[in-house]
């Protein structure tokens, strides 16, 4: 594109002298010349603003960044959304862990209950211990787990 | 000013004339009179591959050839960047429409007889190039690692697995392993950003070099070509390129209005434990997978690569001196022949394993695409048949 | 000394297992070969439990009347006070049991139970007793799917008794406890998805300790397993009812045994019970239903909303986690409307609905941009067709200079 404008450009000029019809020539010229630039406008300016970076985190999938190390005090518990799920992240003494926070039994969004050290589910009361499995309740299986791992200080959570 | 500046800055270093002489000549070489705009098949082409290679450069900013996150970062691109689903749309629609016009390109070449002497080398290289973009089109497929590319994959590449002696080891080789599977991806996208973009640039370089310097074949027999003289036929440049920057605007237009009107899903991520139903190769693979599934795989294979070596040695297979498609009743029948057994046996795939109503009765389509009638309760009336042909 | 403790560890270690091996020949069973048959493959028979525990007499002697003789305490087939003492002889005897783990309440808590009371303080020897349940030669482990008391197969045991209208009559128990349950959604889910987490008979009036549950502990039995509706109910004004014993808690509204799947018409069929159409406290729960129901059609839009979305291509996945949320919330309010306090439903119901909305609005964005994307398509093509007029222009410009030349 960029060397058609600028050859187009060129050719104007002499083509103009041996024309009569000078006006007419110049504008179709002028008008193509302006098209040009704007098809490049259009080419170009989408793409620089497709370059800018539009997130933090990069595309989903593998590992997500879901939070700093210090965003989850030790004992406590956060609920995060990777790749579309809800993911929630425990921060124990042994570390971080990384469960599915969708409940076993209705599809509930389970929460971490700092006090009693337990996540429980809100809708029909079902309780799981740290480690996801189920400790009361109507839910049927455990939660599944998510990998996690501490990266320069940044939680990692595996979709 | 500033133009001549720079101007005088380079003349001080470089002969520029000696340069400039020769690229003006070639630049207005004249195109003889029956140029149509069939002629602009070929730019149609190039236009279609740098509009690859630019939208291929801005996908692959975001997208990460791993199995774990090829899908993922795919669909990263159709979401959050700046008109990314653009670029994915256009490209994928580019591909898909640069099969189709090379194809037309190479046909058209065939029928005004450009290929004969002296360009049957441009014809070699014009024949390889459109293998190339196959094989663009294959590996690039796979990338998205979507179920159906992942899946067509595996079908395509069983393919090779049936040639004789080197077909196993050549399909582990492929696929870099005994299944597709991260791998496959490593390698397709290997094939498909560094290996085939080169190559193809490299050769369309050339193809463009002969066509530029020996000048665009008239209709005149082989061996009487009169050279046309200055101010008879139309000045490439400025008049044939505006005829193409028309050509050009176009297109641009289709692949938008066809990015956004008919955008390709992404469906759902790769699942290597769930096949699912009726797998086909793309459009443009079809008629020669029907073909394959008619003859046991050794004859098959043979058959179907007869094409592209008859293909390659056509110029030296038709050596009539003419140039007129009238007067080449021969290769003008084998011509048609082969463009309607490519439709025949693409309707014939595509139909094949599926369901279809015309006229309000429904048939049941067999895998070598012969119909059967199915009566109400969705039985095959000629169920027995169809066992017996398996 | 050393060949002593040595024969004694080997005794004491393998003891059963010798026991089993030098068992002296049974003579029981030369004549009762058929019983043998069912003892053999019962929990107590591979235990090396035999005929002489339940039954006394001596099985080593070959002569049926020295085996039956009184100085062996043969006492032939138990009567039913009989039967409670002997099998808790070695079940109620926690030293037996330890070593098979087995809990020993069962005795004690029969004794507290309507079927206990009867058989011990009325001499009424027509309750079950242990083996009714349990089965007697053939009994297996209770987590055997072939045990009558695996949880499969609890309704139909008790079934047995309390669905006999002869038997009940004198008690003035109802018969239909069984039909009813089948057709509940207790019963449902035990008898059509097999679901082992269910209540059963026993969930709610105990095995052993088998009651009726009072109007006051209603709330306990339900609240085993539905515990947030019983804190939210005994948070209700109907609490204090209870109290008073006018309120018989959860079955006040659900029924018991034929209780069925809930939906928001119950405040329309049970508040009717005591509360007139036109009082306060009808309409109270007519406002909690409105809220409930407008929830539970949002959640049931907006996931159709969602739904249609994603077939359309358009990705979804920020809206499906944040529905997720939602779906959580009204789900709460299941529970919490047992509160019957329509500040606490509505606070609830305000942020389902203001999540509703953010989630509607998000896909009518989307939407609208596919539209968009259409629209754009009008100036592309206009401005495509100047450029291809001035081209066209250009090239018969350049044809017609051409001729001019030539």
């Amino acid at each position: 594109m960029d060397k058609e404008n600028n050859s187009t450009h060129e050719e104007q000029n002499p083509s103009c002298k041996i024309n009569p019809e000078i006006t007419r020539r110049d504008f179709i010229g002028t008008v193509i010349r302006f098209g040009l630039l704007a098809t490049l406008a259009g080419m170009v300016l989408p793409a620089l603003s497709y370059l800018a970076p539009v997130t933090k985190r990069g595309p989903a999938g593998g590992l997500s960044d879901v939070g700093g190390v210090d965003d989850i005090p030790v004992g406590g518990g956060k609920k995060v959304i990777v790749a579309g799920s809800a993911v929630l992240v425990l921060h124990t003494a042994q570390g971080f862990k990384a469960f599915s926070a969708v409940c076993t039994h209705l599809g509930c969004l389970v929460a971490w209950d700092e006090s009693r050290h337990e996540i429980v589910c809100p809708c029909h009361g079902g309780v799981y211990d740290v480690d996801g499995k189920v400790v009361s309740g109507p839910p049927p299986r455990g939660l599944p787990p998510h990998e996690v791992s501490v990266v320069n200080g940044r939680i990692m959570v595996k979709a | 000013m500033m133009k001549k500046k720079i101007r005088a800055w380079f003349e001080k270093r470089f002969d520029l004339k000696a340069i400039e002489q020769p690229l003006d000549y070639q630049l207005r070489k004249p195109l003889p009179k029956h140029i149509s705009w069939f002629h602009t098949l070929g730019s149609m082409s190039l236009f279609l591959f740098l509009s690859q290679i630019l939208t291929g450069i801005l996908l692959l900013i975001y997208y990460r050839p791993t199995a774990e996150e090829a899908f993922e970062s795919i669909k990263f691109i159709m979401t959050k960047p700046y008109m990314g689903w653009l670029y994915r749309q256009i490209h994928a629609w580019g591909a898909n429409l640069m099969i189709l016009v090379v194809f037309l390109h190479m046909l058209r070449t065939f029928v005004t007889g450009s290929f004969k002497k002296p360009r049957e080398l441009t014809w070699v290289i014009g024949v390889t190039l459109f293998i190339l973009t196959l094989i663009f089109g294959f590996t690039g497929y796979l990338l998205p690692w979507n179920q159906l590319s992942y899946w067509a994959t595996t079908v395509g590449t069983e393919i090779a697995g049936a040639i004789p002696f080197i077909g196993e080891p050549m399909k582990v080789f492929m696929r870099g392993g005994a299944a597709v599977g991260g791998e496959t991806l490593s390698r397709f996208f290997v094939i498909h950003v560094i290996i085939l973009p080169w190559v193809v640039f490299f050769l369309v370089a050339i193809h463009l070099f002969l066509v530029r310097f020996q000048g665009m074949s008239t209709m005149d027999p082989v061996d009487k070509e009169k050279e046309i003289k200055k101010g008879e036929g139309i000045p490439f440049f400025p008049d044939h390129m505006v005829k193409e920057g028309i050509v050009w605007f176009v297109l641009l237009g289709i692949l938008i209005t066809l990015s956004i009107l008919l955008p390709f899903e992404l469906g759902e991520k790769a699942n290597p434990l769930k096949t699912p139903e009726g797998i086909k190769p793309e459009w443009y693979f079809m008629s020669m997978y029907q073909v394959l599934k008619y003859f046991p795989k050794l004859i098959g294979i043979f058959v179907v690569g007869l094409a592209p070596l008859l293909l390659f040695l056509w110029p030296f297979l038709d050596r009539s001196p003419n140039r007129i498609p009238f007067k080449r009743p021969i290769s003008m029948a084998v011509g048609v022949l082969t463009i309607l057994s490519l439709l025949v046996f693409g309707i014939l795939g595509t139909l094949s394993e599926t369901k279809q109503t015309f006229f309000g009765k429904t048939y049941e389509f067999n895998i070598y695409g012969v119909p059967h009638v199915i009566n109400t309760r969705g039985n095959s009336v000629n169920h027995n048949n169809d066992k017996q042909h398996k | 000394m050393r060949i002593f403790i040595l024969l004694l560890t080997v005794i004491l270690g393998f003891g059963p297992l010798v026991l089993a091996q030098n068992t002296p020949k049974n003579y029981c069973i030369s004549c009762h070969q058929d019983t043998w048959q069912d003892l053999k493959n019962s929990i107590h028979g591979k235990q090396g439990i035999t005929c002489e525990k339940c039954h006394g007499g001596d099985p080593t002697q070959p002569d049926k009347a020295l085996a039956k003789a009184p100085s062996t305490g043969y006492i032939g087939v138990p009567d039913r006070m009989q039967i409670v003492q002997i099998c808790g002889n070695c079940h109620a005897n926690v030293e037996a049991m330890n070593f098979y783990g087995i809990r020993t309440d069962q005795l004690a808590k029969y004794k507290t139970s309507m079927h206990g009371k009867r058989l011990f303080e009325n001499k009424d020897t027509r309750v079950p007793v242990c083996d009714d349940c349990h089965g007697y030669h053939d009994i297996v482990d209770i987590k055997d799917p072939n045990s009558p008391v695996y949880p499969l197969n609890i309704p139909k045991t008790c079934n047995r008794c309390h669905g006999n209208k002869a038997l009940m009559k004198p008690y003035g128990i109802q018969t239909d406890m069984f039909q009813l349950y089948k057709n509940s959604v207790h019963g449902k889910a035990l008898f059509e998805k097999k679901d082992m987490g269910v209540a059963t008979c026993v969930s709610c009036h105990g095995s052993h300790g088998a009651l009726p549950p009072g109007v006051r502990q209603v709330a306990d039995a339900c609240g085993k397993c539905h515990m947030n509706e019983k804190d939210n109910f005994l948070k209700s004004v109907h609490a204090n009812l209870v109290d008073q014993g006018k309120f018989p808690q959860c079955i006040a509204c659900h029924s018991n045994h034929g209780i069925q799947p809930v939906s928001v018409h119950l405040y329309d069929q049970a508040c009717v019970k005591c509360h007139q159409p036109q009082s306060h406290a009808y309409q109270e729960g007519q406002k909690l239903k409105q809220l409930l129901s407008s929830a539970q059609q949002g959640l049931q839009q907006t996931q159709a909303l969602v739904q249609k979305a994603s077939i359309d291509g358009i990705f979804v996945e920020d809206e499906t986690a944040l529905l997720e949320e939602t779906k959580t919330k009204v789900f709460q309010m299941e529970p919490l409307q047992h509160t019957l306090s329509y500040g606490k439903v509505a606070e609830l119901s305000l942020q389902v609905n203001s999540q509703i909305k953010d989630i509607q609005n998000s896909i009518h964005q989307k939407r609208q941009s596919l539209q968009m994307r259409k629209i754009a398509l009008w100036p592309l093509w206009i401005f495509i067709f100047i450029m291809v007029t001035v081209l066209w222009i250009r090239y018969k410009q350049l044809e017609s200079s051409r001729k001019d030349k030539h």
